[in-house]
């Protein structure tokens, strides 16, 4: 053939070729269009629906794990300490005084909270992810007893009762509390708690037991924020009190004041109502320490200053002497140590007003705050020697136990599990989502919102968008790969630019994060699985699950009734991440919103992310087609009677 | 690239920032293409090549900037400016190195007529600066390279340029114009600060009515400077306080000082304890009782007090010096039996001593406790080898160290202080500042959008205020706020009312970079509390405040203000004076 032959046939070719590409994306428009019901499309990806594969998203590989110390407990005469290692499902007893570890045990399931009894003979373990918690025999070191709890125990307390010896235990995301007695291990009661318990202390007097709940409990989305602070008889487990910490919430630790029936939490006070026009003077959250008295009166006092602050408070330990608390600040990289009589001296002085606006007066805190200690990467849990004479400090993302003299307030020494994984992106990432250094004077992190990635239940009004325009609701993190595009409205294509100079200039106020450290910070968040998903995937369904995976994906109603391709559930919730990542109006616009159409978010773990709809109106998933259902825009349910309705809301939740 | 900036960064000192990376790349650019491309013999020439080019101007640590006046000088002439008072001519600026002998300093201020306000650029390599080069020519900023060479003037800016600080490594934040001597606080156009980015024009960042000056720039990335509590009419004498902004001129707000003690202030400095040193007079007329004092950033508020325990020498600066210690220039007193002096050691203690600030009398009781600890030096003992040698010029001249300014550094390890570290009786050391790189402020992503010529303000509640405001009475119960700007000439006018909501919020759309002021008004129209023009909002700005004169370093209640469920309101009253527009004033407590 002549050179100009080839030409023409290769002309011929781009021609068809380019004919092909056009008419097959055409094809696809109209078939998105035609199943979603949207004529504004103008690009879509076969990938928004289809060829999404669950094995190949990162948070289903394998990833590297690191000894993360988490639960510590120290024996009776102070020479060995206990950690709880859950990343790499190891408990490991070390030598307080070489600072080696010298015994390992493995315990499968994510060893998170740690109980000594007082002989300091057994060892309890609340296992994290897979509902039990195990006892110990420190002598042999090795796993004696088990007893099966409630969802994700992740904290645990030893207390003797009138009754006899008890364990409480904080199950955080079946929101109850398991009461245990020992010899032989055996749950005794499980009433419920708050939402997502995650502390427990008890009076020495083994009289009450206070437990923490991290998150606030959804109501109107604009209504003051509760979280509970549950009272309980640790004999029996029966409810003595619920408390609730006003418009504060992630209490991720709790301590009972020695010779009171107090109990002291560190929490997060949070200002979600107020439009975020400055981060300045504590004016999206600020760290506080909620006081509850003989009365059960709560005072929440400050523990931020006026131009620094301590982000993402924890851990407490209160000395024998109830003279002193410290409290580890794991955004802060910081133990704070509070004088408590000088504390509890403004207590009792204080009036009725001052009490109640103490919180908001961050130069309160320079009157209790004695010193603020520098630490490792990331301080969670904190624990006191029984002579008092060493504070023991997880650095969690140091792989490191810190070791503080009580009396210079000066380090020990540390106890080294691992090298902090720094060759780990993933790992570094983690550091940069935990790190308040990030935001204007380190007042938050990333997890100040998102507590281990997950969602803080609050619903934020952002300026960029204008003054009161727009509310959002936030947004889980965990199972968030591929599910792009992020923000409610669609706009931001990738994680880094979500995390990019938009969110610097709208909520952190200070410096973008460096794009190194962004990069980290996506493959961190890409790593988050949706909750529990490992147990789920392999779940079988209930008959009622079963009945309600036939309503998501009915094509009529049961009246035979057809339902609109637009509105059956796959369409926009298509599987496997129950996203088809286009925007789509359900009818949920609100009076300030400036839009109709929102993104439509992944159901992977919908049951633990409460309240729904972009602006968080939504308490339940129940309340989607109760309350806020419209002309069957968001999906037909009107055909659905409260069975049906039941058994679609017990499926969703096995997502 | 990389690599040759980790070779030149192991042969010079400290944590170069990005001028420094760009500075080597520039000059070596090809040497680096070499470095890149050639054999090992020649990384060893580039190595050379470095080291010599790098090193040989290495400067010794505890090497020090330092301003010094004339210690004999004519009286400045009428008209002249603070700077001109300041600094009169022959001021100069030099580089010190320790041992601080005589003939081991370095003007750097060659060729111009005087100089002072140095500041170390955060690398520490090179030095900013006030100067002028003629006895008639404008103020303005010079830089000069530590290393040699003669200053170059960054600034060029019409009434000169005064009080520079640095933001980053490119960019600075000055005052402008200046302002006639004794004219700071009262002059028709006050000076306002500006920030200027390599050799972009500069940007005003305040529109205030009264005098911004002397910034500094704070570690978390605000600028502080000092300005004047806003004040109906012509003041006689100011009362100054310190207030913060954001590096575009977004957030203004009252940092410290309200009120609470001597009314005038000068170079707020932020040290490493967690304090803001600065100096406090009560005369107006001079920088005689100028004193040194500190608050605590915790709590700025309730903390302020004396810097230092010792009865007040008159002090022209306070700097840290980098290593948790001081550099002060105090004058010499009487020497009739040494020097001795006590560096307050670590912060104040806490309670309720500190919850309000000290009275002069407990101030003084203080520093007596201070005097009965300490043992005075007998004159001459203990002195250096440098201050022996000044001493001498000073006999040699029939002059004596009496009145002159001297350099000391306070330890604050032991907390005492015996004698200076640099005193040269011929000048007064007047300004002293160490030359060590400086972790670059925090940054801050700007939410000014230039293309916009307003913002908006949200209050919370205008009925919200301080106790201290309301004289016992119960909190003001306004309807209306009235909207008031202010001109260059300090003409007031009328901007329009917006209504407040129940909760007493508000939201309002107000001009951008003008000074705004507020009028909280009853149902009848009665002024029950007033603003004057002071605060300003940038283009695309959204500004909350908590109320009206509200207590400060307060957070806000966590509540949905009513206001935020409504668009912001639009002024449309179009302009009037105050005087045009005739409220009803009686009845109200304006302030």
């Amino acid at each position: 053939m002549k050179p100009r032959g080839y030409i023409l046939v290769s002309l011929i070719g781009l021609l068809g070729l380019s004919a092909l590409g056009v008419g097959s994306h055409s094809w696809c428009v109209s078939h998105v269009r035609r199943w979603t019901g949207r004529n504004d499309l103008g690009f879509v990806s076969c990938r928004n629906c289809h060829l999404a594969d669950v094995e190949k998203l990162p948070w289903s590989k394998p990833r590297p794990h690191h000894p993360a110390p988490a639960g510590l407990a120290v024996s009776p005469d102070s020479r060995k300490l206990y950690i709880a290692l859950d990343d790499v499902n190891e408990v490991v007893e070390a030598d307080t005084a070489t600072r080696q570890v010298t015994r390992r045990l493995r315990l499968a399931g994510a060893p998170f909270g740690l109980a000594l009894d007082p002989k300091g003979q057994r060892l309890y373990v609340t296992c994290r992810d897979n509902d039990r918690v195990a006892a110990i025999d420190t002598r042999g070191f090795s796993e004696v007893e088990s007893a099966a709890v409630g969802s994700a125990p992740v904290a645990i307390a030893f207390c003797n009762t009138k009754e006899g010896e008890r364990l409480v235990v904080a199950n955080s995301i079946s929101d109850n509390i398991s009461i245990l007695a020992l010899s032989p291990l055996r749950e005794l009661a499980r009433p419920r708690a708050g939402r997502e318990p995650c502390s427990v202390a008890v009076a020495q007097d083994g009289s009450v037991a206070f437990v923490a709940n991290r998150l606030a409990v959804p109501d109107n989305h604009l209504a003051v924020p509760e979280s509970e602070l549950t009272m309980l008889d640790p004999a029996h487990g029966r409810i003595l009190a619920r408390k609730t910490f006003e418009s504060a919430h992630l209490a991720e630790g709790v301590a009972a004041v020695p010779g009171r029936r107090w109990s002291l939490t560190p929490i997060i006070k949070v200002r979600n109502l107020v439009p975020i026009t400055q981060v300045a003077n504590g004016w999206v959250m600020s760290s506080g320490l909620a006081v509850s008295d003989e009365q059960g009166e709560m005072t929440l006092l400050p523990l931020d200053e006026a131009h620094d602050y301590f982000a993402d408070p924890s851990g407490i330990a209160i000395d024998a002497a109830g003279k002193r608390a410290y409290i580890a600040s794991g955004g802060s990289d910081a133990v704070s140590v509070l004088d408590l009589e000088r504390l509890l001296s403004w207590l009792v002085h204080a009036d009725e007003a001052a009490r109640r606006d103490a919180i908001d007066d961050l130069s309160l805190s320079a009157d209790y705050v004695l010193a603020r200690i520098p630490t490792g990467r990331n301080p969670r849990h904190v624990t006191l020697s029984p002579d008092g004479k060493i504070l023991f400090v997880s650095e969690r993302l140091a792989d490191a136990v810190l070791l503080l003299d009580t009396a210079t307030l000066k380090p020990r020494g540390r106890i080294l599990l691992g090298d902090g994984g720094l060759d780990d992106p993933i790992r570094r990432g983690e550091r940069v989502f935990t790190k308040a250094a990030h935001t204007f004077q380190r007042q938050f992190s990333c997890r100040s919102c998102h507590p281990d990635g997950h969602v803080d239940g609050l619903s934020y009004d952002f300026d960029g968008d204008g003054i009161g325009d727009n509310l959002l609701d936030n947004r889980t993190l965990q199972g968030v790969a591929g599910t792009g595009p992020f923000k409610w409205i669609g706009k931001n294509p990738s994680l880094e630019v979500q995390c990019g100079p938009r969110f610097a200039r709208v909520l952190m106020r200070t410096d973008p994060i460096p794009p190194k450290d962004l990069k980290d910070l996506t493959a961190y968040l890409e790593s988050l699985p949706p909750p529990r998903w490992e147990r789920k995937r392999n779940q079988p369904l209930t008959p009622t699950q079963e009945r309600g995976r036939q309503i998501f994906f009915a094509t009529t109603t049961s009246e035979s009734r057809p339902i609109p391709r637009a509105r059956q559930c796959h369409t926009c919730h298509r599987p496997p991440l129950y996203t088809n990542r286009l925007l789509s109006s359900v009818g949920t616009k609100g009076p300030r919103d400036t839009t109709e159409m929102f993104d439509t978010p992944h159901l992977l773990g919908i049951a633990q992310s409460a309240p729904y709809l972009h602006d968080g109106r939504a308490k339940t998933l129940e309340e989607l087609w109760t309350i806020y259902q419209t002309n069957d825009l968001h999906g037909v349910s009107s055909y659905m009677n409260k069975h049906q309705l039941n058994d679609l809301v017990e499926y969703l939740k096995t997502l | 690239m990389e690599r040759i900036y980790e070779l030149s960064s192991c042969s010079r000192r400290g944590n170069e920032a990005d001028s420094v990376k760009s500075e080597i790349q520039n000059s070596k650019s090809k040497i680096r293409v070499r470095l890149l491309t050639s054999a090992p013999t020649a990384h060893a020439f580039v190595l050379c090549l470095l080291f010599a080019s790098g090193c040989s101007d290495t400067i010794p640590t505890g090497s020090l900037v330092l301003t010094q006046t004339p210690a004999h000088t004519q009286q400045t002439h009428p008209g002249s400016d603070v700077l001109d008072q300041r600094y009169p001519a022959g001021s100069r600026l030099i580089l010190a190195v320790p041992p601080f002998k005589p003939g081991s300093i370095r003007v750097l201020s060659q060729g111009l007529v005087a100089a002072g306000s140095p500041l170390v650029c955060l690398s520490g390599r090179r030095v900013c600066f006030v100067g002028k080069s003629a006895p008639d020519a404008p103020w303005q900023i010079y830089e000069a390279d530590l290393r040699g060479g003669s200053p170059r003037a960054v600034t060029s800016i019409e009434g000169g340029a005064m009080d520079p600080a640095m933001i980053s490594a490119s960019e600075w934040v000055f005052s402008s114009p200046v302002p006639k001597a004794g004219q700071t606080w009262n002059a028709q156009n006050p000076p306002a600060l500006y920030v200027q980015s390599g050799g972009q024009s500069p940007r005003r960042l305040t529109f205030g009515t009264t005098a911004a000056v002397q910034p500094t720039v704070l570690r978390d990335g605000k600028i502080l400077f000092v300005s004047s509590h806003p004040s109906e009419g012509a003041a006689t004498a100011p009362n100054l306080g310190l207030f913060t902004m954001n590096r575009d001129g977004t957030e203004l707000a009252l940092f410290a000082l309200d009120r609470d003690g001597a009314p005038l202030v000068y170079r707020p400095r932020e040290l490493a304890d967690g304090r803001v040193a600065f100096l406090a007079s009560s005369c107006l007329a001079g920088e005689a009782e100028e004193r040194p004092e500190s608050v605590r950033m915790a709590r700025p508020f309730r903390s302020r007090s004396p810097l230092f325990l010792f009865p007040t020498p008159r002090c022209r600066s306070v700097e840290s010096d980098g290593e948790g210690g001081l550099l002060a220039c105090f004058e010499r007193g009487s020497e009739s039996g040494g020097t001795s002096v006590l560096l307050h050691p670590g912060p104040l203690p806490l309670g309720e001593g500190e919850r309000s600030a000290l009275s002069r009398t407990a101030q003084r009781e203080r520093f007596d406790q201070a005097q009965d600890q300490l043992l005075p030096l007998p004159a001459g003992e203990g002195r250096g080898e440098g201050e022996r040698a000044g001493l001498q010029r000073a006999v040699q001249r029939g002059g004596s160290t009496a009145g002159s300014f001297a350099v000391y550094r306070v330890d604050a390890s032991d907390g005492a202080l015996r004698e200076p570290i640099l005193d040269d009786p011929a000048w007064h050391d007047i300004e002293a500042a160490p030359l060590i790189p400086r972790t670059p402020p925090s940054g801050h992503m700007s939410t000014v959008a230039l293309n916009k010529s307003t913002g908006t303000i949200l209050c919370l509640n205008a009925n919200f205020t301080r106790q201290s405001e309301t004289n016992g009475t119960s909190q003001p119960n306004a309807a209306r706020i009235r909207v008031l700007a202010a001109s260059t000439q300090r003409q007031q006018t009328v901007l329009g009312e917006v209504p407040l909501h129940s909760d007493g919020s508000f939201l309002v759309e107000v001009p951008a970079d003008t000074p705004l002021g507020f009028e909280l008004l009853d149902k009848g129209g009665n002024v029950l509390k007033k603003l004057p023009p002071s605060i300003w909002v940038r283009p695309g700005e959204n500004r909350s405040c908590l109320g009206c004169h509200e207590p400060p370093n307060r957070s806000p209640r966590n509540a949905r203000p009513i206001a935020a469920n409504f668009p912001p309101a639009v002024l449309n009253s179009g302009l009037e004076t105050l005087a045009q527009h005739s409220p009803s004033r009686s009845g109200g407590s304006a302030k």
